[in-house]
C-alpha cells in the first residue's frame, strides 16, 4: 500500500515537472508586442488619434528628408568623392641595408591618387597618379600610371582604351599601386614597375577587351590587350611603356585566360601570354615572346598565389617564378613567406640591355598586422637577396601602409 | 531531478530564440523572377551586371544583422570582408558597390520602379505587397 501510493506521488510530481517546464518554454516564446498587449496604457481615444496623426505627419516629413537626399547623393554619385570613389594609398618604410642602400634607412613610399566615375551602367573612367620623390634628381616627380575610359556593352564585352596593366598574370590585375592591398611588402621583384627596374611589361597603352561569364560550376574570364609595345632606354636600362607614340609599327599583344571554381571557392586558374617587338637604341627591335600560369587560392584564412614565367628571345629563354603563402593567425595578424626567382642567360639579348640582367632569387618572410584592414596595416618582414655576381643582403624591413 | 530541469528551462526562457526571415525580392513575373541563388551573389559580387541586356540594379540593406544573413547566406561573406572585396574592386575595375537604401519601403519602390531592380529585406516586409515577388528566402537566426 505504502509502495503503491509513493509510485503514484512520484508520478504526480512527473507531472507537474512537465507542466512548469511547459509554462516556462511558452513564456521563451512570447514577444514583447504580446506582453505590451496584456497591460495597455491607459489613455482616451481622441489623444491617441492625435498622438498617431502627429506620428504619421514625422513619418511621412522623414520620408521626405530622406527621398531628397537620396535623390542628391545619386547625383553626386557621378562625382569623385573623397572615401568613396576618389583615394588615395600611400606607405612609410624603414629597411636596413640593401641593394638600393648602404645604410639603414627610412623611405617614403609613394602616394598613389587614384579616383574612378560611373556615369550609369555602362560608362566608366579611372585615373591613378603617383607622385614620388626622386632622390637622385632631387625633385619630385608625379606619374600617369593608369588613365583609361571604358564602356560596357555587356558581362561579355567590356572595352576600354588607355594605359593600364598589362594582362599578365594574377598579380599585375589584381594589386596595383595600393601596398595596402597585398600582403608582403611589395611586388616579387622581376614583377616591378618598369621604372623600378622590373623586367616585365606591365603596363600597356592602347585597348583592352575583357569579359567573364558565370557558369553552374566556374566563371571564366578573359582579358585581350593591344597596344603599343615597349622599348628600352639604353641611358637607364630600363623598360619604358610607349605612352604617346609606338616606336615601330608593331604592336603588342597580350591575352589572359582565367577560370574561378565554385565548386572550390576562392581557386583561380589563369594562362597568359604577349607578344612584342622591344624596340632598343643600339641592337634594333628584339622579338619579345611571354607565356606563363597563374594559380591562386583565396579563401577564409588562407592566401596563396603562385605564378610561373617563361621569356622567350632570339636564341635564348629565360624564366620567372614566385610561390607566396599567407595564413591568417588571428582576427588581425597573417604570417606569410615568399619564394622568388629570375634565371637569365647573360647573353640574352633582352637582358643585356637591362639593368636586371642577371640571375637573381630572394626569400621572404613576414606578419602583417591589420591596424584597420580598410585603411592601415603594418609589416615586417626578413629578406635573403641573393644576385650572380653580386653581394647577398639579409635585411630587415618594416612598412606602415595606408588608405584614405 | 526537478530543479535542474527547472535550471534548463528558465535558462532557455532568457534566450529568446526567434528566427526570421530575409527575402531577396523582385517585380512580380519580371524578367528576374527566375534567377538563381548562384545569380543572386554574382550580381551583388558585380559578376552579372546585365541580365537580358539590360542593366541589373541591386539595392542594398543597411548595415545589421538583415545585411549579415544576406551576405553570409548568399555570397558567403562576413559584412567586413564584402566591403574590403569592393575597396579592392572599385580600384581595379573602377566599379561602385551596390546602392544602399535605409528605408524598406524606398527598397521595394526601387524594385516597382525598376523591372532589373532587385534588393533584399525582412520578409515579413514583402510578404502582403501584391506586386513585389519573392525569389529566395534566407532563414536568420536572431539571438
Amino acid at each position: 500500500m505504502k509502495t503503491l501510493r509513493s509510485n503514484k506521488l512520484r508520478y504526480l510530481i512527473k507531472k507537474k515537472e512537465f507542466w512548469v517546464c511547459l509554462a516556462l518554454l511558452a513564456l521563451s516564446q512570447s514577444t514583447p508586442s504580446r506582453a505590451e498587449d496584456q497591460n495597455p496604457p491607459q489613455i482616451s481615444t481622441q489623444t491617441q488619434s492625435s498622438a498617431s496623426d502627429q506620428q504619421q505627419e514625422q513619418i511621412d516629413q522623414l520620408r521626405q528628408r530622406i527621398q531628397i537626399l537620396e535623390e542628391k547623393a545619386s547625383v553626386e554619385d557621378a562625382h569623385p568623392k573623397f572615401g568613396v570613389n576618389l583615394g588615395a594609398y600611400g606607405d612609410v618604410n624603414f629597411f636596413t641595408k640593401d641593394r638600393s642602400a648602404n645604410h639603414p634607412s627610412f623611405s617614403l613610399g609613394p602616394l598613389d591618387l587614384y579616383s574612378t566615375v560611373n556615369i550609369g551602367p555602362r560608362l566608366t573612367f579611372l585615373a591613378e597618379f603617383d607622385i614620388d620623390f626622386d632622390q637622385e634628381a632631387g625633385e619630385g616627380d608625379i606619374e600617369m600610371e593608369r588613365l583609361w575610359v571604358g564602356y560596357t556593352l555587356s558581362d561579355l564585352l567590356t572595352v576600354r582604351a588607355g594605359r593600364q596593366h598589362t594582362a599578365l598574370g594574377y598579380w599585375n590585375n589584381t594589386y596595383h599601386h595600393g601596398k595596402l592591398l597585398f600582403l608582403t611588402i611589395d611586388r616579387p621583384f622581376f614583377l616591378a614597375f618598369e621604372d623600378d627596374g622590373g623586367v616585365l611589361p606591365v603596363h600597356t597603352v592602347g585597348l583592352e577587351f575583357s569579359g567573364s561569364q558565370n557558369r553552374p560550376a566556374f566563371r571564366w574570364m578573359y582579358m585581350l590587350d593591344v597596344g603599343n609595345g615597349h622599348r628600352i632606354d639604353s641611358s637607364t636600362k630600363t623598360l619604358v611603356p610607349n605612352v604617346t607614340a609606338d616606336n615601330n609599327s608593331s604592336k603588342q599583344v597580350a591575352l589572359r585566360l582565367s577560370v574561378e571554381s565554385y565548386r572550390l571557392p576562392g581557386l583561380t586558374l589563369g594562362i597568359f601570354g604577349t607578344g612584342d617587338k622591344v624596340g632598343t637604341d643600339f641592337n634594333g627591335n628584339i622579338d619579345e615572346r611571354i607565356f606563363g600560369s597563374d594559380l591562386s587560392y583565396m579563401y577564409d584564412k588562407v592566401e596563396f598565389i603562385s605564378e610561373y614565367y617563361k621569356m622567350l628571345n632570339p636564341g635564348h629563354h629565360a624564366e620567372a617564378y614566385y610561390i607566396q603563402l599567407g595564413y591568417k593567425i588571428a582576427r588581425d595578424i597573417t604570417p606569410y613567406a615568399r619564394y622568388e626567382t629570375l634565371a637569365v642567360n647573360p647573353d640574352d639579348p633582352y637582358f643585356i640591355n637591362l639593368q636586371n640582367n642577371t640571375s637573381r632569387h630572394q626569400q621572404i618572410a613576414g606578419v602583417r598586422y591589420d591596424i584597420d584592414e580598410l585603411r592601415s596595416a603594418l609589416k615586417l618582414q626578413y629578406r635573403i637577396d641573393r644576385k650572380v655576381g653580386s653581394e647577398t643582403f639579409h635585411v630587415w624591413e618594416a612598412q606602415w601602409a595606408f588608405s584614405f | 531531478m526537478l530543479s535542474l530541469l527547472v535550471l534548463i528551462c528558465l535558462l532557455c526562457s532568457s534566450i529568446n530564440l526567434h528566427a526570421e526571415q530575409v527575402a531577396v525580392i523582385v517585380i512580380k513575373d519580371g524578367p528576374l523572377s527566375h534567377i538563381s541563388k548562384a545569380e543572386i551573389r554574382g550580381i551583388y559580387l558585380g559578376e552579372i551586371r546585365f541580365v537580358g541586356g539590360m542593366p541589373v540594379r541591386p539595392i542594398q540593406y543597411p548595415e545589421g544583422q538583415v545585411k549579415d544573413a544576406f551576405l553570409s547566406n548568399i555570397i558567403g561573406m562576413s559584412a567586413k570582408d564584402y566591403k574590403l572585396y569592393w575597396v579592392k574592386k572599385l580600384f581595379q575595375e573602377g566599379l561602385t558597390p551596390p546602392l544602399v537604401k535605409t528605408d524598406p519601403a524606398e527598397i521595394m519602390n526601387a524594385v516597382r520602379e525598376d523591372p532589373w531592380g532587385i534588393g533584399y529585406l525582412p520578409k515579413e516586409l514583402a510578404s502582403e505587397a501584391s506586386d513585389i515577388q519573392i525569389i529566395y528566402i534566407i532563414q536568420e537566426e536572431k539571438h
